[in-house]
């Protein structure tokens, strides 16, 4: 009668503080950038059809484009790719529990998941520090983790 | 070797001296209102002979000048020159000469280095150059190599930077809370 071998699984690298930080930085960066783009357009536009005058609905529709189109791009980004820009130059991807890229439900909750970690100063990212998947407030709500892909790539 | 080369050019030298005392006495005699004139023909004679001579001297001469073997014959001797040992010492006595240098030091302190670099930077010749070559495939190739080489370098250091401090982070909140991170199962 053999004895049956036990195969450790390696642990899985969940990404940490610092690192997914960085990447969010950098991909509120980019987000702007295309919002601040946008917006220089549309002044531009509407300056050479008449004189633009922002009224209050204007502030608003302005907030909610965006709102929009930063939430958007982070949808966008993890429902499709699994990994925004800023997470792609840090070698980080989210997934949900059966390893595969969140849809766009997932990913829509992830999103008000994290304004809500953003609200009260950053502090729903705390989380990650003591949870064993490294998990953060949006991460729980989205039932999803965030790796380093680096390290997926290599075993 | 030496000497009775010598001796021959001495000779040489001497018999155009005595050619001209001998030509002394019959200029006088040219003179003479009966001799004159047959002396004066044969002297015009020679000097028509003279000259005759003298031009196909010229014509073989430039012939000469002009020949492919007169320029391989300088080409043998300029790199028998340059190839010999002598030359090299002298050449390497030479550059290792405190005037030399000092020579070098005030030719380049002078204006003439200046006004000379300042108009061939000026040139179109050179701007043509430098934007031919700022333009070639191979120099942006190359710089974009470079550069993505460095961006990659430093994502690179970022990230192992980023991940360490996730470590640090980690374990000082984990030894706050006397919470240790679980082994891998």
């Amino acid at each position: 009668m053999s004895t049956p071998t036990i195969v450790r699984a390696p642990p899985v690298p969940y990404a940490g503080l610092a690192t997914r930080a960085v990447a969010l930085a950098a991909d509120v960066a980019i987000a702007h950038v295309i919002v601040f783009a946008g917006g220089a357009i549309l002044a531009l536009v509407a300056s050479l059809i008449g004189d633009p005058d922002f009224g209050t609905l204007g502030r608003v529709l302005a907030a909610v484009a965006w709102a929009v189109v930063v939430g958007f791009y982070f949808v966008l980004f993890w429902s499709t790719a699994g990994q925004t820009p800023g997470m792609r130059v840090m070698a980080l991807r989210v997934m949900d529990a059966a390893g595969e890229h969140p849809g766009v439900g997932r990913s829509l909750v992830r999103l008000i998941g994290l304004g809500l970690c953003i609200i009260p100063l950053f502090a729903g990212f705390l989380t990650v520090l003591v949870d064993d998947r490294r998990r953060g407030l949006h991460d729980f709500l989205a039932g999803t983790v965030v790796i380093y892909v680096e390290d997926v790539a290599t075993r | 070797m030496r000497y009775s080369g010598d001796v021959a050019l001495g000779l040489v030298v001497t018999g155009a001296r005595a050619g001209r005392l001998a030509l002394a006495p019959l200029r006088v005699a040219a003179r003479v209102p009966v001799v004159g004139a047959p002396l004066r023909y044969a002297e015009n004679a020679l000097a028509l002979d003279g000259q005759a001579a003298r031009i196909r001297l010229e014509a073989i001469v430039i012939d000469q000048l002009s020949s492919p073997q007169l320029e391989l014959t300088i080409d043998r001797i300029v790199t028998a020159v340059l190839d010999d040992e002598r030359t090299e010492r002298l050449m390497e006595r030479a550059l290792a000469s405190p005037g030399l240098e000092r020579l070098l030091v005030r030719i380049l302190d002078s204006h003439l280095v200046d006004e000379l670099t300042e108009r061939v930077l000026a040139s179109p010749e050179f701007q043509a150059i430098v934007s031919h070559v700022a333009s070639s495939p191979a120099l942006m190739e190359a710089l974009s190599f470079h550069t993505e080489t460095l961006t990659e370098e430093m994502v690179s250091d970022v990230r192992e930077r980023a991940q360490r401090v996730d470590d640090i982070a980690e374990r000082t909140v984990r030894s706050w809370l006397r919470r240790p991170r679980p082994q891998p199962t």
